[in-house]
């Protein structure tokens, strides 16, 4: 198990964990719709077509948001 | 001494060729704009013969389209398709009781119209979408920067297709509840940030938006301020700004500054990846296939 920080909380994850299962995860466990999240890793957006092919590394951070779009 | 000052620091910056000098009220007028040396007045000049384009005159738009024509952009189209209503007023400071039920871009184009008469400003009464942005867009680099002030997805969509098909620098911003987003993209100068759909995928589930959850007007406001701030920063050319995405809390007063990434199978701004694999792919026997 590796150490990573969702939304500065600390979590453990299976070293090698996929973007996609880590966040598949959350989402249930937080009842939140996968489809409604965007992330960021260490600052920088993970676009969604490369979850599957992210492996979350010890110490990551990531920054789940969802999209606003009222003005 | 002031005068002094003031083409001092005016000769420092870069000078815009084709523009023209301020006149002596002008010069008065927006004075505390040229003393900066970031501005001085070329800077002026710049502004003065910008074209902006803002798609939504709600929140964001009434105090964008306010600020960028108080600061002397020449030239402002607004653009929304909705009337003023009643529960508008909180929040969209250029409008009063006397304006409801009138179209918010022709009811905010008046009134700024006639407060600055510096600038030109138009009004578009009629909601952006695939057939009315046609007569809008139909010249090539018409606009300087193309501000999203839209109150939902599908528009920010279009919008983000309009700025990667015509290569125009896009500032989108949005606020709901006590979240709001501000982003900056803009191709041809930073490709590798992909676009608005490389971020947020049409397909991506939308739960907040002002009608359904609510907003302070003073949110708006602060999304409004540093998107009209970020529009005057890229037409005086600094574009440090361009790829990041800066989400705001408005309970817990924090900002937060993320890097937009390409979406290399993004459907929208994917041609130019593809472009640019074919590129580094030179010597394969495909490299004559795809010539853009
Ligand atoms: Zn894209």
């Amino acid at each position: 198990m590796i150490t990573i920080f969702i939304n500065d909380a600390m979590k453990q994850v299976e070293q090698g964990a996929s973007l996609t299962k880590v966040l598949e995860q959350y989402s249930l466990e937080n009842d939140i719709q996968l489809a409604a999240i965007a992330v960021a890793i260490n600052n920088c957006v993970a676009p969604r077509a490369t979850w599957h092919t992210t492996q979350c590394q010890a110490n990551d951070k990531l920054e789940l948001f969802s999209v606003v779009a009222g003005g | 001494m002031v005068t002094e000052q003031l083409t001092s620091t005016a000769s420092g910056n870069k000078a815009n060729s084709g523009t023209k000098a301020l006149s002596d009220s002008d010069f008065l007028r927006y004075s505390r704009q040229v003393l900066l040396a970031e501005v001085g007045e070329s800077g002026q000049a710049q502004f003065a013969n910008a074209h902006v384009i803002v798609i939504g005159v709600g929140g964001l738009g009434n105090l964008v389209a306010q600020y960028l024509a108080a600061a002397g952009v020449g030239n402002i189209t607004l653009v929304d398709g909705d009337k003023v209503e009643v529960s508008n007023l909180p929040r969209q400071l250029l409008f009063h009781d006397s304006d409801i039920g009138v179209n918010k871009a022709v009811a905010a184009s008046a009134k700024l119209t006639k407060a600055y008469t510096q600038v030109r400003i138009s009004a578009v009464a009629e909601h952006l979408t695939a057939t009315s942005m046609q007569p809008l867009f139909k010249l090539d680099r018409q606009y300087d920067v193309l501000l999203d002030c839209s109150d939902n997805f599908e528009t920010r969509q279009l919008v983000n297709r309009i700025a990667v098909s015509q290569n125009i620098a896009l500032v989108s911003a949005s606020a709901a509840h006590f979240q709001g987003q501000l982003l900056c993209i803009e191709q041809q100068y930073k490709p590798d940030s992909g676009c608005y759909h490389c971020l947020f995928p049409a397909d991506m589930k939308v739960n907040q938006t002002c009608q359904t959850i609510g907003v302070l007007g003073p949110m708006v406001g602060t999304l409004a301020s540093m998107q009209s701030l970020m529009a005057l920063q890229l037409l005086l050319g600094n574009k440090q700004l361009v790829g990041n995405l800066y989400r705001f809390d408005g309970k817990q007063f924090s900002w937060r500054q993320l890097i937009i990434t390409r979406d290399e199978s993004c459907s929208v701004c994917g041609q130019a990846s593809h472009y640019n694999e074919c590129v580094t792919s030179a010597g394969t026997a495909n490299q004559n296939q795809h010539e853009y």
